[in-house]
């Protein structure tokens, strides 16, 4: 078998859809100054802003702060949002900005190793009948994708997680959409890896 | 910016597995891993999220001046008055006489006018100082409130 044609078969069936525009009411009655309207909008994608933020910055609280900081930007630049675009990629790609600048504080600051308070992305909605060793599997793949770098983690957040495609993948990374299978391939490759080591020192 | 194409893609490959065998295994592995990756759900944001947002888009200041509404602004006076050397320049300057005198007949108007206050002022003064403090008192009040209330934030508004 060829090897891209094994490598183009491990896509998902993420495909691009057309662009629905629901976000343009709310946005539009927002603008005018619609409480409901607003809170709306940010009840639509705070799971996802929330959840980037989280696997981005790695703390609860620090998620929590960014994320919230992410809403208020974008009520503040509400006019300036181009509503032919998707709502939740404008307000993923201003989460994506505000803990990159975090990140690079972060980093300026040499603060304390993020380790110590890592964050528990197991408290997501686990269904009844999750098992325990489904749940401990799950841990394992978080513990060992939390390794990662921020690039990685990102990309595999938003293609597996939130099941973006590589187009929006591209939009939110400011990066050209076919860099991002590459960026996929590379990613996987690591977690693999880690997840092996992880095995094998627990055995 | 170099794009990966699919020939990065295959060096990729080649580099990990060279052997055909060794490449159905990595991939078969990959596969799986996509599959574990698929289950992963984002988490819920703590439950007082939206109403902390929904707080601090109340609190917040309107959008900030940016550098680009300066210059936006810069640009229309910067226009307005080009424009209105332009038709001065137009017009021959045959409109710049009548135009100089009305100021100069302005200037002293506005003059006169500030003197005759000054007047009415002194004699409310000597005549009725109480009431006039007073008067002044409760309008300083009256600015003061209003432009406190000019001054909210227009997000406040939003939220009810």
């Amino acid at each position: 078998m060829n090897a891209l044609s094994s490598l183009s078969s491990l896509s998902l069936g993420i495909m691009a859809t057309e662009p629905a525009l629901p976000w343009v009411d709310d946005v539009r009655r927002a603008r005018r100054g619609d409480s409901n309207a607003f809170a709306s909008l940010v009840k639509s994608v705070q799971r996802q802003v929330y959840g980037l933020c989280l696997r981005l910055l790695r703390t609860e609280a620090e998620a929590a702060e960014v994320a919230q900081e992410t809403f208020l930007r974008a009520y503040q630049n509400l006019d300036r949002f181009d509503e032919t675009r998707p709502f939740d990629l404008w307000v993923l790609t201003i989460a994506r900005n505000q803990c990159l600048d975090l990140l690079r504080r972060r980093t300026k600051m040499k603060t304390d190793d993020v380790e110590d308070h890592a964050y528990n992305l197991q408290s997501g909605e686990p269904s009844l009948e999750e098992g325990a060793i489904l749940r401990q599997e799950r841990k394992s793949l978080e513990d060992a994708m939390a390794t990662l770098s921020v690039d990685d983690r990102e990309v595999l957040a938003l293609y597996y997680v939130q099941k973006r495609t590589t187009k929006e993948i591209a939009e939110v990374m400011n990066v050209a959409p076919g860099t991002i299978m590459a960026r996929l391939f590379r990613a996987r490759e690591k977690l693999r890896t880690r997840m092996q080591a992880a095995e094998k020192g627990a055995a | 910016m170099s794009e990966p194409t699919d020939t990065e893609l295959e060096a990729l490959l080649a580099e990990l597995a060279p052997t055909e065998a060794e490449r159905t295994a990595l991939l078969e592995e990959h596969r799986q891993l996509e599959k574990d990756l698929l289950r992963l759900a984002d988490p819920l944001p703590p439950p007082d999220f939206l109403a902390k947002v929904m707080v601090r888009v109340a609190e917040a200041p309107a959008r900030p001046v940016s550098a680009a509404d300066v210059w936006s602004a810069v640009a229309i006076v910067a226009v307005t008055l080009v424009l209105a050397v332009g038709a001065l320049l137009v017009s021959g300057g045959a409109s710049s006489g009548g135009f100089g005198l009305a100021l100069a007949s302005l200037v002293v108007q506005l003059r006169e006018s500030l003197v005759a206050i000054g007047s009415a002022l002194l004699a409310l003064w000597t005549t009725a100082a109480l009431p006039m403090v007073v008067g002044l008192s409760l309008m300083l009040v009256a600015t003061l409130t209003a432009l406190r209330r000019f001054a909210q934030p227009s997000a406040a508004k939003v939220v009810s």
